[in-house]
């Protein structure tokens, strides 16, 4: 195995390794032995960086020759692109959140790339151990990132539940693996393909069995029902900026492996496992819809709409076509931009005491008619609504799921689905603009927040007028997946 | 350049009048208003320019632009509008700009009712003007959503209710269209999928139709998913609720354009790309239709809020829509489309005079108000003259349509005709006891204070739309003539169809 092809896959990641090293060293260096005080000098490298590796990125071309380490295919290359991207928009988010933080404010962004380092890994991985380290690598991260307010009790109990469900989930995977090993024996993904395709009519019952646990694994990670009853509480219990993190980066850091799995290591068996995905599908979609209608928190509410949102993923993966895995592609930058407009606006809006109740929204338009057009513009994309990229998104889904007359009976239900959603947005536009302010402080704004605010409107509605840069970005991914 | 860009600009205007919007300082109270009026005028003149130059010997779609959006996926940004669309859009420009004229005097954040106001008159215009599948239903969610916030902050009475339901209801109409759409665009028409209407119309004249059993099941998915903003009865249970809550140019909106995009999408859509699913099923429609106005009849005449009222009569004069839809005869057709017309400007009549006085006495209860003509005659006239029009007296367009109708479709349906004949006797019933209990007789003293609308702004948007209903009340072949040249084709189709299938 030759180190330049180790430097040549994960260069991204190694990169990110030592920027999240140098993040420590600069905040021991210039925190001068505090544990609190401001960490502006950490975030702007841990930006400045990630900003760079961004820009380095788009000059990368994917590769084709595989690699025993992983693999560098245009796939990969978008979710990378994706995750860094992520990463610097929370940290971007984080800025008016940062104040609330009573320690640790340097080791913040440090933890943050790690977390991207993990997640840039798991894009490229083409083998069960590198999966299970990359994903460990998140979950562990995450599980700090999730309880870093000590003070708070709800954040405690969110990291807890956290690293217990990361538990189980990773003992699910790693069971899995065992008996993939043991069916076929190989660890690397082209190794369980080639068999399963030797095997595809007559698939030894160990092997099912393996595959089954891992897809348990990673349902957890994506909030697939019914492995998604952590996700309330923890999103809840968070800081918001995690919240947002969580939502969005460990929710694609799950997409990018089922993708990989589904598209690619099941290719030969897809049909036996379509059924199966669209069962998963349609409950995802009814438990999140249903589920999102009688929350009062903010935060709650998006963990339930990240969980509906979910099942509208899953709806692709069982179409199981290149089209299919382009929408999902495209689904995911759309939902990037409008949950980070929604966790910014929910950080603005609940202030110091951190209280995200819906009630905190009311009469939002009278208090900050801006605020309350992002938080219209990013509820509106959610819910699918043209002109906002989340229409294009669902659009694309449908569309490929309609192909499939297999998936007709989830495609209503999914459409159903979309009008119950949007009565759940809506309420939040009630709340914002027919109902009297609750709190009538005055909102203060930061300069930096409402530069972002603006990115995420912009990129809400660009993409749903102009989509066909991103449509054929996400087509080339997906081109890739299928070899 | 005037010529191809024409449908372009028409949709531009609105969509850059609502961007511009958003950089007028919101102490500037003059600003969107005149913006919103000079944009309105400008769809007016386009209309205008729209109508005289549509070649009608030629027939067909004219003014035609495409442009590649996303060639992997078949989309393309493609416009051009035949004697159908152009009816459709002079009504769209003419109510426009009317309801920018009345809303003048919307003072609570008037700037984002103006907001609104352009964007949904953006999705309005786009759905006329699109031949692309995709941009049609994307110009159609535009058009529906909008509404939510216009009736729910501005709105009166039960608003929050009535904006939600009707949102969803709409929606929930939308999205079935959708997966009647997309099942139209996999079902292998043309080689490739496209949403190129044109195209995929092109290869059914060609013979490449889709068979029997699959237009049977596609053509009622796209039926109800369109008739349910139509609205045909069941399904129009949103609409005088929505319409009674709305402020007066959402009202005027609503009623008078957007109830008209499900029977446009029928005939724009649903019929001539299954023809043979629309000849088996039409028959149902002419059913439906007969409760649309016997059945919005008999519950309009029993409303007290003249609001209710006139939504209720919508929904029956929507049935005569309908049933000279499923009577597919050139007159009955082009009297349908021309209904359409005259109807949409009728009702945004109705609505824009109701919503002047209700400012002022904010009740439109008929037992509270009466003899208001007295105090407002210039409201009162146009009023009177609204309700003539809209109980079918010569000399105005509603007159004209609704006997093309009427005769059109007595020959194919007897009995849903004869329902039609009775409800005109139960509109003018109702039509004359609002009159009758809102402007006559004595007046109660609390409305001396009333103010008739004065000086020409004021009087402009009924003037506009009170003109126009009797320009072609007297003129009717002037529109009916560019009408039938999109009509005639269609029924050939559906005719050929008929007779393909033995009936």
């Amino acid at each position: 195995m030759d180190p330049n092809q180790i430097v040549s896959v994960f260069g991204v990641e190694m990169w990110l390794g030592v920027l999240a090293i140098a993040l420590i060293v600069i905040d021991l260096v210039t925190g001068r032995g505090r544990l609190t005080g401001p960490a502006d000098m950490v975030r702007l490298v841990a930006m400045g960086g990630l900003a760079l590796l961004l820009v380095y990125s788009f000059s990368m071309s994917p590769e084709t020759a595989p690699t025993g380490w992983g693999t560098l295919d245009a796939f990969a290359l978008f979710f990378k692109r994706f995750f860094i991207g992520t990463a610097l928009l929370t940290l971007l988010l984080s800025a008016p959140y940062e104040a609330r933080l009573p320690a640790g404010r340097g080791e913040f962004p440090a933890l943050v790339v790690f977390t991207t380092m993990g997640m840039c890994m798991l894009a490229s991985v083409s083998d069960f151990v590198s999966l299970f380290v990359g994903l460990e690598l998140v979950t562990v991260t995450l599980f700090l990132l999730a309880a870093y307010r000590p003070g708070l009790p709800r954040s405690i109990e969110a990291g807890i539940k956290f690293v217990i469900i990361g538990a189980i989930a990773a003992a699910f995977l790693v069971y899995g693996t065992a008996f993939v090993y043991g069916a076929t024996g190989s660890l690397g993904f082209d190794g369980v393909r080639a068999a399963l395709a030797a095997t595809a009519d007559d698939m030894p019952a160990g092997l099912t069995f393996g595959l089954l646990l891992i897809l348990v694994g990673l349902g957890f990670k994506i909030g697939a029902v019914p492995f998604h009853v952590w996700i309330p509480d923890v999103y809840q219990g968070s800081p918001t900026p995690v919240t947002a993190f969580l939502s969005v980066g460990s929710k694609a850091a799950g997409v990018v492996l089922l993708m990989r799995l589904v598209f690619s290591v099941l290719g030969p068996v897809a049909a036996q496992w379509m059924t199966l995905l669209a069962g998963l599908a349609a409950l995802t979609l009814l438990m999140g819809n249903l589920g999102a209608i009688p929350q009062t928190d903010l935060k709650r509410f998006l963990g339930y709409s990240g969980i509906a949102h979910a099942g509208f993923l899953l709806l692709a993966m069982a179409a199981h076509s290149e089209a299919s895995a382009g929408a999902i592609l495209f689904y995911m930058v759309t939902y990037l931009f409008a949950n980070v407009a929604a966790f910014l606006v929910i950080i603005v809006v609940s202030r110091t005491p951190d209280n995200a109740h819906m009630d905190r929204v009311n009469g939002l338009a009278d208090r900050s008619p801006f605020l309350a057009l992002v938080l219209t513009v990013s509820m509106l994309s959610l819910a699918g609504v043209p002109p906002f990229a989340g229409f294009v998104a669902k659009f694309l889904v449908l569309r490929s799921a309609v192909q499939q007359p297999e998936l007709i009976p989830v495609v209503v239900l999914s459409l159903v689905m979309i009008v119950a959603s949007l009565y759940y947005y809506l309420c939040i536009l009630k709340r914002m603009y027919f109902r009297d302010a609750v709190d009538t402080g005055v909102l203060e704004i930061p300069g930096s927040t409402r530069a972002l605010l603006l990115v995420c409107v912009f990129a809400s509605i660009a993409l749903g007028i102009y989509f066909n840069p991103l449509v054929k970005a996400a087509e080339a991914g997906a081109a890739s997946l299928f070899g | 350049m005037l010529e191809t860009h024409v449908l372009n600009l028409l949709v531009l205007i609105p969509a850059i009048t609502t961007a511009a919007l958003f950089f007028i300082p919101a102490e500037n109270r003059l600003g969107p208003r005149v913006l919103s009026v000079a944009a309105g005028g400008l769809t007016l003149l386009l209309s205008g320019y729209l109508y005289f130059s549509y070649d009608q010997a030629a027939g067909g779609f004219q003014f035609l632009f495409a442009m590649d959006w996303v060639p992997s996926l078949g989309i393309q940004h493609k416009v051009g509008v035949d004697g159908i669309s152009i009816a459709m859009v002079m009504l769209t420009a003419v109510v426009y700009t009317a309801g920018a004229l009345v809303s003048w005097h919307v003072e609570k954040r008037s700037k984002d009712f103006y907001i609104l106001l352009n964007a949904l008159v953006t999705g309005v215009f786009g759905v006329f003007v699109a031949l692309d599948l995709f941009f049609f239903y994307f110009y159609y969610e535009l058009a529906v959503v909008p509404m939510y916030l216009l009736i729910g902050y501005w709105g009166s009475a039960n608003r929050e209710y009535a904006t939600m339901k009707l949102t969803l209801y709409l929606t929930a109409g939308a999205v079935v269209a959708l997966l009647g759409l997309l099942m139209l665009y996999f079902s292998g028409i043309t080689p490739e999928p496209t949403f190129d209407l044109l195209a995929i119309k092109q290869a059914v004249d060609a013979g490449g139709g889709l068979d029997l059993a699959t237009q049977n099941i596609l053509f009622p998915i796209l039926l109800v998913g369109f008739a349910t903003i139509a609205p045909m009865w069941p399904l129009h249970t949103w609409s005088p609720g929505g319409h009674a809550a709305a402020p007066s140019a959402a009202s005027m909106m609503h009623a008078g354009v957007l109830m008209k995009l499900g029977s446009y999408a029928i005939i724009r859509i649903a019929m001539p790309l299954l023809p043979e699913g629309a000849v088996t099923w039409l028959p149902w429609v002419a059913v439906l239709c007969s409760f649309n106005i016997i059945y919005g009849g008999l519950v309009a005449m029993n409303q007290r809020d003249m609001k209710f009222v006139i939504g209720y009569s919508s929904s029956s004069h929507m049935g005569y829509v309908l049933l000279g839809i499923a009577a597919i005869s050139d007159l009955s057709l082009s009297g349908a489309v021309f209904l359409m017309f005259a109807h949409g400007i009728m009702t945004a009549l109705a609505f824009s005079l109701i919503g002047f006085f209700y400012d002022q006495t904010h009740t439109r209860m008929l037992d509270d108000l009466g003899g208001l003509m007295k105090q407002i005659p210039f409201v009162g006239i146009c009023f009177v003259m609204m309700a003539m029009a809209s109980l079918g007296l010569p000399g105005f367009a509603n007159f004209a349509s609704e006997l093309m109708v009427i005769v059109g479709s007595w020959e194919r349906y007897p009995i849903p005709t004869i329902c039609a004949l009775f409800g005109l006797v139960i509109g003018a019933t109702y039509l004359l006891r609002t009159v009758k209990a809102a402007f006559l007789g004595d007046m109660d003293p609390k409305w001396e204070k009333l103010r008739d609308a004065k000086g020409l702004l004021e009087r402009s948007p009924f003037l506009l739309l009170l003109g126009v209903l009797i320009f072609f009340g007297f003129a009717p072949w002037t529109l009916v003539d560019v009408i039938s040249t999109g009509v005639e084709p269609l029924v050939d189709t559906l005719h050929a169809a008929e007779a393909a299938l033995g009936r």
